[in-house]
């Protein structure tokens, strides 16, 4: 191996031994779900957001407070509601009596880990704030600019039901997260265990496992994990695949795609399948880092068509129909 | 019920229906028929409804010649003399009035085939008609006496009785119908019959006397038919026969010459096979693609046991497939080792020493052999 990706390689290895802790940690809590466990941590990893979609009661809030804890991380919950202002996200200047001055007081988006529960049903003005407040990793009150903690991680979610009364969130601005989750029910057996593990009442209590700043480590260290040309180019296939279908042999795809992926496709999908191979202890890329997190990064940022809607097509169905016409390397 | 007595009734009915309708049927009115109740027998000429030959009613009898018959010759009165005659039809024998009202009578006898010659086995026919111009009551005829028959038998007689409308009136003809069988080859005849009868309103007893027919009877006919009919049966037999017996012959050609062709190598020999081809790649240089053919190698070798397709899955998915499959947890872990070996190379530019490419080879070796042990 060339000496720089063996070192590498030995390096992740040493760093990502946390991993394994951490998924220990969370079975404690949470049955099941380590597609949703690791997804958070390739979020934590690559400073992305993340946008979780599924059915109310699947653990998702527990599962994000169980990382928060597990990792010494604040964790803040925001509920989402029609007439929620962006000053109850962010916070707002409050006048002191005593000297006559206004102070800036902080919302409780300023925390490690922000979960956004039910984000559109809050109006346009107060996602906005937040997806700002996501980009820029920085909030201004007032006069004062206030910088975000790190890490800074938003989890938000979606109910796929209950549409009546809501404000979907604009294209541009879910692109904004690096991954959407689609988050489904138990198996038999993991329902069970469910069963189970809650009879006695009450979530067990997990250790702190790692700190912030070992987080912040682990990503300069998932950022130097090495990707192979040949990696790249099959990235770069992907995302192409979804504007050009046609160029790429898939000509039943053409009528369904309206808008293909953005460039911060190539860009999350590259950075995700870097943290996909740190969670695999590696210091290298393989095409199966990038299969796997292809439709997590993928799956919001292609537009079908209405006919893709008529023939009942999901975005899921368009790019696994990519990833099986792109030859992997 | 045998059919000679159904014959027996229905001829007695018959008989019966005559007699009733003999004597009231002066007193009936006489409605016009506009289709006649006419039966004729086979070998009849049918009358020309506008012939002035035609029988005409009982006040102006018909001369023998024409009336009933047409196409007959004239007729010789014998009233009771019977008349030998070798023809197979004769002229009817014409009994006159026994008062200027009465009816005439006449008898004629014929077989069915005109040339009196007919085979041993076929059934011979002789038509005896008792006819007289009037009403069915006029005459009152008697059951014929049985004929004399010289090497027939008789099978049966059937009797009829039937009105042939005339330009004024009706004829009415009485049918004996004897159904005869040769007894033996050579000549045969049947004597006159005498047939009796009585007039309305007389006592006198009547008779005339048909004519004598000889016939020749000649051997019995060869069944051609049947003959025909039992070969082509017979060939048809061996036809199937042979077609069969082709079919099943080439069936058999067909199951030895793929006896003869080898079975198609198990799976276990089919990746062997691929292994030493692999390993010969390492022994000419050819290391990455030697690696690359290790990992379709393994996936090959799971999709032949196991009897999927794991070409496309990402090394994570394969393994938790395995894990469905109840794939032994030592094979599993022994797969993905092999692969991620596969992916040190073919993307983290790893290049695998002489004793990595053998313990490469060593491992799929042991994977191989515990697969088919499975």
């Amino acid at each position: 191996m060339n000496p720089e990706i063996q070192a590498i390689n030995e390096r992740v290895k040493e760093e990502s031994r946390f991993v394994d802790r951490i998924v220990g940690e969370i079975s404690k809590v949470i049955v099941g779900q380590r597609y949703l466990v690791e997804r958070l941590l390739i979020g934590l990893l690559c400073n992305g957001h993340i946008l979780i979609e599924g059915v109310p009661g699947l653990a998702k809030t527990l599962s994000v407070k169980t990382l928060a804890g597990i990792i010494a991380l604040k964790f803040q919950r925001l509920q989402f509601t029609p007439d929620l202002l962006p000053a109850d996200l962010i916070g707002t200047m409050i006048y002191q009596q005593h000297d006559g001055k206004f102070v800036p007081k902080k919302g409780p988006i300023f925390a490690n880990l922000v979960l956004a529960d039910e984000i559109n049903r809050a109006p346009a003005k107060v996602q906005s704030a937040l997806l700002e407040a996501m980009q820029e990793h920085q909030v201004t009150i007032g006069e004062h600019t206030f910088p975000l903690p790190e890490p800074f991680l938003v989890l938000a979610t979606q109910n796929p039901i209950e549409q009546e009364g809501t404000y979907p969130l604009p294209e541009a601005q879910i692109d904004r997260f690096m991954l959407k989750l689609n988050i489904t029910y138990p198996n038999k057996k993991e329902e069970r265990a469910i069963l189970d593990r809650m009879a006695g009442g009450g979530v067990p209590p997990v250790e702190v496992v790692i700190r912030p700043e070992d987080i912040v480590r682990a990503r300069e260290v998932a950022a130097q994990i090495y990707m192979d040309d040949k990696i790249k180019e099959y990235i770069i296939d992907l995302v192409f695949a979804t504007r050009e279908p046609k160029q790429y042999g898939l000509d039943d795809l053409a009528n369904f795609l309206q808008y293909g992926a953005s460039p911060r496709a190539s860009i999350y999908l590259a950075q995700a399948a870097r943290a996909h191979a740190f969670l695999r202890h590696r210091g290298y890329v393989t095409a199966d880092d990038v299969k796997s997190v292809c439709l997590d990064v993928m799956r919001h940022r292609v537009i079908l068509t209405y006919e893709a809607e008529a023939e009942e097509k999901t975005s899921d169905d368009v790019i696994r129909r990519v990833l099986d016409g792109i030859e992997a390397p | 019920m045998p059919a000679p007595k159904v014959i027996a009734m229905i001829a007695a009915l018959a008989v019966m229906c005559g007699s009733a309708l003999a004597s009231p049927a002066a007193s009936w009115p006489q409605v016009p028929r506009k289709r006649p109740l006419t039966r004729w027998l086979p070998g009849e000429t049918k009358p020309e409804p506008s012939s002035p030959t035609a029988l005409s009613s009982n006040a102006a009898p018909a001369t023998p010649s024409a009336g009933l018959f047409p196409t007959l010759p004239a007729l010789k009165l014998l009233p009771t003399t019977p008349t030998a005659s070798s023809e197979p039809t004769s002229a009817p024998v014409v009994a006159p009035p026994a008062s200027s009202v009465a009816p005439t009578v006449s008898v004629r006898s014929r077989l069915e085939r005109d040339n009196g010659q007919f085979h041993l086995g076929e059934k011979i026919r002789l038509i005896v008609e008792l006819s007289w111009v009037g009403e069915p009551g006029d005459v009152l005829p008697e059951s014929p006496e049985e004929p004399a028959l010289m090497n027939l038998t008789k099978r049966g007689m059937i009797q009829s009785s039937r009105m042939v409308p005339q330009s004024a009136g009706h004829a009415v003809v009485m049918t004996y119908l004897y159904e005869l069988e040769p007894a033996a080859e050579g000549a045969a005849a049947i004597e006159p019959i005498e047939i009796r009868y009585r007039l309305r309103g007389s006592t006198d007893r009547l008779h005339l006397t048909t004519d004598r027919h000889t016939l020749t009877i000649l051997p019995r006919r060869k069944p051609w038919g049947k003959i025909i009919g039992w070969t082509a049966a017979v060939l048809a037999a061996a036809g199937i026969l042979a077609a069969g017996g082709m079919a099943i012959a080439r069936r058999v050609k067909r199951a030895r010459e793929a006896a003869r062709v080898p079975p198609p190598p198990s799976p276990f020999e089919q990746m062997s096979a691929e292994l030493d081809g692999v390993r010969k790649m390492f022994t000419q240089g050819v290391v990455k693609d030697g690696y690359d053919a290790i990992e379709r190698f393994v996936r090959k070798a799971l999709g032949l046991f196991l009897k999927s397709d794991f070409r496309h899955p990402t090394i994570t998915e394969l393994t938790e497939r395995l894990a469905h499959e109840s794939l032994d947890e030592r094979l599993r872990d022994r797969a993905a080792s092999i692969l991620d070996r596969c992916m040190q190379v073919k993307f983290a530019g790893y290049t695998p020493t002489v004793a990595d490419q053998e313990q490469v080879i060593a491992d799929c070796r042991t994977f191989l052999e515990a697969m088919k042990e499975k």
